[in-house]
C-alpha cells in the first residue's frame, strides 16, 4: 500500500506553510543570540561594548581566542572533560539501560518498590558534606573516578529509559522470545538493544551534556590540578576576571582584569560550547523510524 | 479514523496473552522471584550505586534538626528539634519567597511543558531534511551558554534605551518598556528567556519518543485520508503521552526548586519583591552568609523535599486513576 | 674573610644578578660560614652608591598616611640595608630585609591555596620557587576552586583533611571566631610575638592592624594581608562629571546640592555637546552601585551598605534617620525632573559602559560609580581619550549645612588570609614562612614578577606617584607573565607609602595617580571622624546566624525603598508613608540586629 502517491490534502498544505513559517521565525529568534556571541568572539572588546556590534563582527580579531588558550590549563582541561565525557558516557548508558529495562517488565516483583526508591532519591538528598564524606570514605576523594562513579546514574534518565522500553517493546515480543527459549539477559542482548537506538541516543547526549558542563563536582571532591575539567577552568578564569571593584586595590588591575573578561567572555563560551555542539547531529542519525515495525514483522 | 494507538494494544495482548496461557493470575512471590532473577541481576549494580550514593548519605538529613557545625562533625553536634523548621516559618520573607517560588515555577510549568511537544511535533512532520537538522540544531544550542551570558544577553535585548525590543515595540507604539524595572514583568522576563533557553533541549526526548511510533499507523491514517493535525491529535500525542506524563509527574514534584544562579543575576532593587525566592534566600542567608548556615539551609531544603513528596505522589495518584501511565 | 668580595656579592645579590643560593655558595667559598652571613648582610649595607647611607629612614613623627592612621618607624636595628636608591623621606612600609632559611633542613608545610590561573600551577610558579630557595621550606600545594572555595574549604574540614595553613581564604571574623573557639585555628599571639619579625614592624606603623585581627576573646587567629589603598577608601562614593560640559555653559564645579541641580539641570535643557539633540543623561548609574553613598553625606554620615555607624559608642542606623529623608526628598526632587535616568537601578555595568563610550558626542554628564573604568573604557594610550575630561565632584554641602564623605579607615587589613591549623607540627615555620613575605623583596617579586627581568629596583630621581622616590620601576608591562607572580594572593605589606613608591613613566601616564589625586582633594578633607564608623566586628557563631538573616532581610529592602523613593514609586513627602517604612524595620527586627551589633561591639573594643 503505498502512500507516495496520494495528493496532500489542503488542510496539509496550509498547515505545512505554518509549519513551516512557524519554525523559521523561533529559529531565528533562537539563532540571533547565538550569531551575537560568536561575532562577539571574534570583535573587539571595545566595540562589543559601546554597542557597536550587532550582528556582524566588528574589527575582527583572534585575540580574545588568544586569550582564551594563553591559559595552559585550558588544554588539559580539554582533555581530561574528554576523558570524563567519553567514560563517564559509557558508565552512566551501560547502568541506565539496565535499570531502565529491568524497571519496564511489568512481571518484576517488587517493581512499585524499586520505583519508589529510585523516585525518592530525587527529591530527598543527604546534602553536600554528607555526600562528600562518603566519597571520601570510598576512597574517590581526588581522584578521576570522583566524576565519574558519584554520578554514575541519573534516575530522571533511568525513569524515561524505562517509560520508552514499556511504549516500544510490545510483550508479544517478550513472549515469543520466552517461547524460543531465551533467557532475560539473552532478550535484552538479542532483541532489545538493537531496538534501543533512540534511547540510548538519547541517554548519551543527555549524560554526555551532563558532564561536559559539570564544575561543581570537580570544584567538590577535586585538589589537584591536572585533573579539572574544561568547565572549571574556565569559570576559574571568568570569575577571576570580573572582581568587583571595591574589592581590588589596584586601579591598574583593575581595568586589565576588565578588559580582560571582556576579551574572553565571548570566546570561553564559544570555546566551551563548541564540542556539544558537534555532537548533536551525530547522535540524531538514531532518531530513526521504523527499527520495531522492521522486527515485528519479520 | 481512529487508529489505537500502540500501548493499549499492547497491555490488552498482555493481559489476553497471560489469560490465553492459562496461568495463574495470582502466581506466587517467591515463584515470580525466581522467575525473575536475572532482572534483579540487571538491577544489582544500579542499586548498589543508589545505596551507595544516594542512600548512605541520607543519613546527613539531621543535620536539618542539628546545630551543624563542621569541626564537631554531625553526631558531636547539639540536637535542636524543629528550631530551624521553626525560624524558616517565622522569618519575615517567609510568604513573600513561597509564593514567588510556586508563582514563577506554575508559570514556568504551563509555558515550558507543551512547548518542547509541539516543537517536536512540528519538527516531526517538516519535509526538507536538511532544513529539520539546522533547526534542530540550533534550537538545542542555547542549553549550553552558561546562565551569565544569558542574562547579560537579556538585558542588552530588554534596555529601555538601546535594546532591541524596546527598539521594535517603539516602532509599533506600544513605547519603551522598564523590563526589568517592574515587578510585575519579572516573571515574564524568567519564563520566557527560560523558554527560550530550554526548548529545543526538552524537544529531544520527545523528537526519540515520536521516531519511535509505528509508522504504519501513519501509513494507514494518510491511505484513510487522515490531515496532518489529525494524525498529530490521533497517533503522535498517544504515542508521546506517556513520556508526557511522566515527565509531567517529576515537574510537580520539583515544583519548589528553581536554582538560583539566574534569579539571582536578574534581581534588582526594584523587582526584589518578586524576584526573591527559595533558593536566592537561602544561598544568601544559608551559603553566602559570615559563617555558613548549613543546619539551616538543610532545614529548608528538607522541608521543600516532603512538600516535593506530597506534590509527586498527589500527581502520581491521579495519573494512575485517569491514565494508563505512572510512576508506581 | 674579604669583606669586599662579600660587600660585591652583596650588591650583586640585590641586583638580582645571582640567585640566593650562589650567594650563600660563594659566600662560603669566601670563608664566611652561615652565621656570619646573616651579620654580612647587615653590614654591608646596599652597598654601591647610597648617598644617605642607606641605612633606612630618619624617624619621623607619627605620620598619617592615606588616612589610615600609621607610625613611621623608628630606625630599624640590624638586617638593615636598603635597595639601591634609598628610601624615601617619611617611607612608612615594607623594608628590604634578606632572609637566611629558616630551618637547615628542608621541612614540608602543607597549605590550602585558591585556584588562580594568573598563578597558574602553584608548585612550577617561578616566585614559589624562589622563595623555597629563600626559606628552605618546601610547600605542598592543595588548591580549592578560587569561588565557592569556602565550600570545598568545609567539605574538607569535615572530613579531617586539615592542612597545616589555609592562605589566601579570607575567612571573615565570625568564621574565625567560630574555628578558633573549636581549636581548629591556632592562636597566633604568643608566635608573632616570638618568631614574628616584619609583622612587629607591621603592628607599629599600622596600629589599628593588631586590634583588627584580634578577635573578641583577645585570640589573633590570622595573619593580616595589608593592602593600603588609598583611593579605595572613598571609592563607594565617588561621583565623576563631564567636565568640558561645565566649561561649555560657563558653570563652575558645583558645591552645594542646590548648585549641583542646577548642573544637571542644565545639562539637560542645554544641549552641552552642542548636536542639537537633547540627548544627553544627567546623571545615571549601574545597578550595583548607590546614589546615596554620594548624595546622603550632605545631609548626614553615611558610609553604605550595611548602613550602620557608631554615634557616642552607640551603634545605630542611617536609613531611618530625618536626615535620611530629606537626602530622599533631594533625589526624588532630581528624578522628577527628568535628571535622574530610568534605568539607573536596574541597568547592567555593560549597559552603562555603552551610553559612557557612545560614538560621536558623549552623552554622560554625571555618574555615581568607582572609577572611568565602571562607566567607559579607558585608553591609557590615547593624550586626549575622553576619560580624561571626567573629573570628581567633591562632596556637596546640603542645606543644612552637612557635608561629610564616607571614608573607611578599617579596609587596608584584610583578616584571615593566613591562618594556621591544629595539624600543623610546626607552628613557628608556618608565622616565619609568612612573616617573609612581608618583605620589601618578597614582595616586590610577588606582586611584579621576576627581578631583573619583570621589573628592577629604582634609580636615584625616579619619581614615584607622590612624586617622591621611587623604589622599583617597571621592566614590562604589568602584570608579569602567568606562573611568575603570585597574583596578589599569599600575604602582604603594601603600605600605602609602598603602592605610591612605584615608578612613574612620564610618557605613559596611568590613572593611578589621578585618581589619588582626586580622592586626595575632593574627599579626603571631608572624611567622617573615624569614631563614627562601626569597625569590623568579630562575631559568634549565634550571633552571626541571627544577625545573617536580619542583614539579608533589611538591606534588601532599604535598597529597595531607596530605588522607590527616588523614582517617586512611593512618595517621600507623605508622612504615613515615611512612618510606614520606619515602622517596616522593627517587624523585621532591627533592634535585635542593633542590639547584637553593639554586643559584638562592646566585647571587643570597649576595654
Amino acid at each position: 500500500m503505498a502512500a507516495t502517491t496520494i495528493k496532500p490534502t489542503r488542510s496539509d498544505r496550509i498547515f505545512d506553510v505554518w509549519n513551516y513559517a512557524l519554525l523559521t521565525i523561533f529559529f531565528i529568534i533562537v539563532l540571533y543570540p547565538l550569531v551575537y556571541v560568536a561575532s562577539a568572539s571574534f570583535s573587539n572588546p571595545d566595540a562589543v561594548i559601546s554597542g557597536q556590534m550587532w550582528l556582524l563582527p566588528v574589527q575582527p580579531t583572534l585575540d580574545g581566542y588568544r586569550a582564551v588558550f594563553s591559559y595552559e590549563s585550558i588544554v588539559q582541561g580539554y582533555l581530561n572533560s574528554v576523558f570524563y565525557v567519553v567514560a563517564g558516557t559509557v558508565v552512566n548508558v551501560f547502568m541506565t539501560i539496565l535499570a531502565g529495562y529491568a524497571l519496564s517488565r511489568r512481571d518484576l516483583y517488587g517493581r512499585n518498590m524499586f520505583m519508589f526508591l529510585f523516585v525518592f532519591t530525587t527529591l530527598f538528598s543527604g546534602g553536600l558534606i554528607p555526600t562528600y564524606l562518603v566519597v571520601d570514605d570510598v576512597g574517590l576523594l581526588n581522584t578521576r573516578w570522583a566524576l565519574i562513579v558519584p554520578t554514575a546514574l541519573a534516575v530522571y534518565n533511568v525513569i524515561i529509559t524505562r517509560t520508552f522500553f514499556q511504549v516500544t517493546i510490545p510483550h508479544e515480543l517478550l513472549e515469543a522470545a520466552q517461547i524460543d527459549g531465551s533467557d532475560d539477559f539473552t532478550f535484552l542482548r538479542r532483541v532489545v538493544l538493537p531496538l534501543s537506538g533512540p534511547i540510548i541516543a538519547v541517554n548519551v547526549l543527555f549524560y554526555a551534556i551532563g558532564h561536559w558542563n559539570q564544575f561543581f563536582s570537580a570544584l567538590i571532591y577535586l585538589t589537584n590540578e591536572s585533573l579539572f575539567p574544561l568547565q572549571l577552568v574556565l569559570r576559574e578564569i571568568l570569575v577571576q576576571n570580573s572582581v568587583d571593584p571595591s574589592q581590588m586595590s589596584d586601579a591598574t588591575e583593575l581595568l586589565r582584569r576588565q578588559h580582560l573578561r571582556d576579551l574572553l567572555k565571548y570566546s570561553l563560551i564559544v570555546v566551551a560550547s563548541l564540542p556539544p555542539l558537534m555532537l548533536y547531529p551525530f547522535v540524531q542519525k538514531y532518531f530513526v523510524k521504523g527499527l520495531i515495525v522492521g522486527s515485528l514483522k519479520g | 479514523m481512529t487508529v489505537s494507538p500502540r500501548p493499549a494494544q499492547a497491555s490488552d495482548t498482555a493481559a489476553a496473552a497471560s489469560a490465553r496461557a492459562g496461568s495463574r493470575r495470582t502466581t506466587s512471590a517467591g515463584r515470580q522471584i525466581r522467575r525473575g532473577w536475572q532482572l534483579y541481576v540487571l538491577l544489582l549494580l544500579p542499586m548498589l550505586y543508589l545505596v551507595v550514593f544516594q542512600y548512605w548519605p541520607m543519613y546527613g538529613v539531621q543535620i536539618a534538626f542539628r546545630d551543624y557545625n563542621v569541626v564537631n562533625g554531625i553526631l558531636g553536634s547539639e540536637w535542636v528539634g524543629l528550631k530551624h523548621f521553626q525560624r524558616f516559618l517565622d522569618s519575615y520573607l517567609f510568604w513573600p519567597i513561597i509564593r514567588n517560588t510556586i508563582v514563577l515555577s506554575t508559570y514556568q510549568l504551563v509555558a515550558g511543558f507543551p512547548l518542547p511537544i509541539l516543537l517536536a511535533l512540528a519538527l516531526n512532520y517538516v519535509g526538507g531534511a536538511w532544513f529539520r537538522r539546522t533547526v534542530q540544531t540550533v534550537t538545542y544550542a542555547p542549553y549550553f551558554i552558561s546562565t551569565v551570558v544569558i542574562v547579560g544577553m537579556l538585558f542588552m535585548l530588554l534596555d529601555p534605551r538601546n535594546g532591541m525590543i524596546n527598539l521594535l515595540l517603539s516602532q509599533i507604539g506600544l513605547g519603551p518598556l522598564d523590563f526589568m524595572g517592574n515587578p510585575a514583568y519579572f516573571k515574564h522576563v524568567y519564563v520566557w528567556s527560560g523558554v527560550w533557553q530550554t526548548l529545543g533541549f526538552g524537544a529531544v526526548i520527545y523528537l526519540a519518543a515520536l521516531t519511535s511510533i509505528d509508522p504504519t499507523l501513519h501509513e494507514a491514517a494518510i491511505v484513510d485520508g487522515a490531515t496532518k493535525l489529525q494524525r498529530m491529535r490521533h497517533i503522535d500525542l498517544p504515542g508521546i503521552a506517556p513520556v508526557a506524563i511522566i515527565l509531567l509527574i517529576l515537574s510537580l514534584g520539583s515544583m519548589l526548586t528553581l536554582g538560583f544562579e539566574k534569579v539571582l543575576l536578574m534581581q534588582n532593587p526594584l523587582n526584589l519583591q518578586t524576584a526573591e525566592v527559595i533558593d536566592t534566600y537561602v544561598y544568601k542567608v544559608g551559603l553566602a552568609s559570615a559563617v555558613p548556615q548549613f543546619s539551616y539551609a538543610a532545614a529548608i531544603g528538607l522541608f521543600r523535599s516532603v512538600v516535593g513528596l506530597i506534590l509527586l505522589v498527589a500527581a502520581n495518584q491521579v495519573a494512575r486513576r485517569s491514565t494508563e501511565t505512572s510512576l508506581w | 674573610m674579604s669583606t669586599d668580595n662579600g660587600q660585591e656579592l652583596v650588591q650583586e645579590l640585590f641586583e638580582g644578578r645571582i640567585t640566593r643560593r650562589t650567594f650563600v655558595l660563594r659566600a662560603i667559598a669566601l670563608g664566611f660560614t652561615t652565621s656570619s652571613i646573616g651579620t654580612l648582610l647587615a653590614a654591608c649595607g646596599g652597598g654601591g652608591d647610597t648617598p644617605n647611607g642607606g641605612t633606612g629612614p630618619t624617624a619621623t613623627a607619627p605620620a598619617q598616611s592615606g588616612g589610615v592612621p600609621t607610625t613611621a618607624a623608628a630606625t630599624p636595628g640590624a638586617a638593615a640595608v636598603s635597595p639601591p636608591a634609598g628610601y624615601p623621606p617619611g617611607y612608612v612600609g615594607p623594608r628590604l630585609s634578606p632572609k637566611s632559611p629558616i630551618t637547615p633542613e628542608k621541612t614540608t608545610l602543607r597549605v590550602v591555596v585558591p585556584q588562580n590561573a594568573e598563578v597558574g600551577d602553584w608548585s612550577k610558579n617561578v616566585f614559589t620557587q624562589w622563595y623555597e630557595e629563600r626559606t628552605n621550606v618546601h610547600v605542598e600545594w592543595m588548591v580549592v576552586p578560587g569561588e565557592d572555595a569556602l565550600t570545598k574549604v568545609n567539605a574538607m574540614i569535615a572530613s579531617g583533611d586539615v592542612p597545616d595553613v589555609f592562605m589566601s581564604i579570607n575567612f571573615l571574623p565570625a568564621q574565625q571566631m567560630l574555628y578558633g573557639s573549636q581549636g581548629l585555628f591556632v592562636p597566633l599571639n604568643d608566635l608573632l610575638d616570638q618568631h614574628g619579625v616584619e609583622i612587629k614592624q607591621l603592628f607599629t606603623e599600622y596600629p589599628d592592624a593588631k586590634n583588627l585581627i584580634t578577635a573578641t576573646d583577645g585570640n589573633i587567629y590570622s595573619m593580616p594581608n595589608l593592602n593600603d589603598c588609598y583611593h579605595c577608601w572613598a571609592g563607594a562614593g565617588r561621583m565623576w562629571i563631564y567636565k568640558p560640559w561645565l566649561d561649555e555653559l560657563g558653570m563652575k564645579m558645583p558645591e552645594t546640592t542646590d548648585e549641583f541641580e542646577a548642573v544637571l539641570k542644565a545639562f539637560k535643557e542645554k544641549d552641552p555637546n552642542g548636536n542639537k539633540q537633547l540627548d544627553e543623561i544627567p546623571l545615571t548609574k549601574a545597578v550595583e552601585s548607590g546614589f546615596d553613598t554620594y548624595f546622603m553625606g550632605a545631609f548626614l554620615y553615611n558610609p553604605g551598605e550595611p548602613w550602620l555607624v557608631l554615634a557616642n559608642g552607640k551603634v545605630d542606623a542611617v536609613f531611618n534617620k530625618p536626615e535620611w529623608r530629606e537626602g530622599l526628598r533631594y533625589m526624588n526632587r532630581l528624578y522628577k525632573q527628568g535628571l535622574i535616568a530610568k534605568e539607573s537601578f536596574t541597568q547592567t555595568p555593560e549597559q552603562l559602559q555603552r551610553i559612557g563610550n557612545k560614538q560621536g558626542e558623549p552623552v554622560l554628564g554625571a555618574t555615581r560609580e568607582w572609577y572611568w573604568g565602571s562607566f567607559l573604557t579607558i585608553d591609557q594610550s590615547k593624550a586626549d581619550a575622553r576619560w580624561k575630561d571626567y573629573v570628581t565632584v567633591p562632596i556637596l554641602k546640603g542645606p543644612g549645612g552637612a557635608q561629610v564623605s564616607g571614608w573607611n579607615y578599617y579596609g587596608a587589613v584584610a583578616p584571615g588570609a593566613y591562618v594556621i591549623t591544629k595539624a600543623c607540627k610546626n607552628p613557628d615555620v608556618a608565622v616565619k614562612w609568612a612573616d617573609g613575605q612581608y618583605e620589601l623583596e618578597a614582595i616586590c617579586r610577588s606582586y611584579a614578577g621576576v627581578l631583573g627581568e619583570d621589573w628592577r629596583w629604582a634609580e636615584k630621581g625616579e619619581l614615584g606617584i607622590n612624586g617622591k622616590q621611587a623604589l622599583w620601576k617597571q621592566i614590562v608591562t604589568w602584570p608579569p607573565k602567568t606562573g611568575r607572580w603570585w597574583a596578589q594572593l599569599g600575604v602582604q605589606y603594601r603600605s600605602n607609602d609602598f603602592r605610591l613608591s612605584e615608578a612613574v613613566d612620564a610618557a605613559k601616564p596611568t590613572f593611578e595617580k589621578p585618581l589619588y589625586e582626586y580622592t586626595k582633594q575632593d574627599y579626603f578633607p571631608y572624611r567622617e571622624d573615624q569614631a563614627m564608623q562601626l569597625p569590623p566586628l568579630y562575631m559568634d557563631e549565634d550571633q552571626a546566624a541571627q544577625t545573617g538573616e536580619i542583614a539579608t532581610t533589611i538591606n534588601n529592602y532599604v535598597s529597595e525603598m531607596l530605588a522607590k523613593f527616588t523614582n517617586g514609586q512611593v512618595d517621600v513627602t507623605n508622612d504615613g508613608e515615611w512612618n510606614k517604612y520606619v515602622s517596616t524595620f522593627d517587624e523585621m527586627g532591627l533592634s535585635t540586629y542593633l542590639q547584637i551589633h553593639q554586643a559584638a561591639y562592646d566585647a571587643k573594643y570597649k576595654q
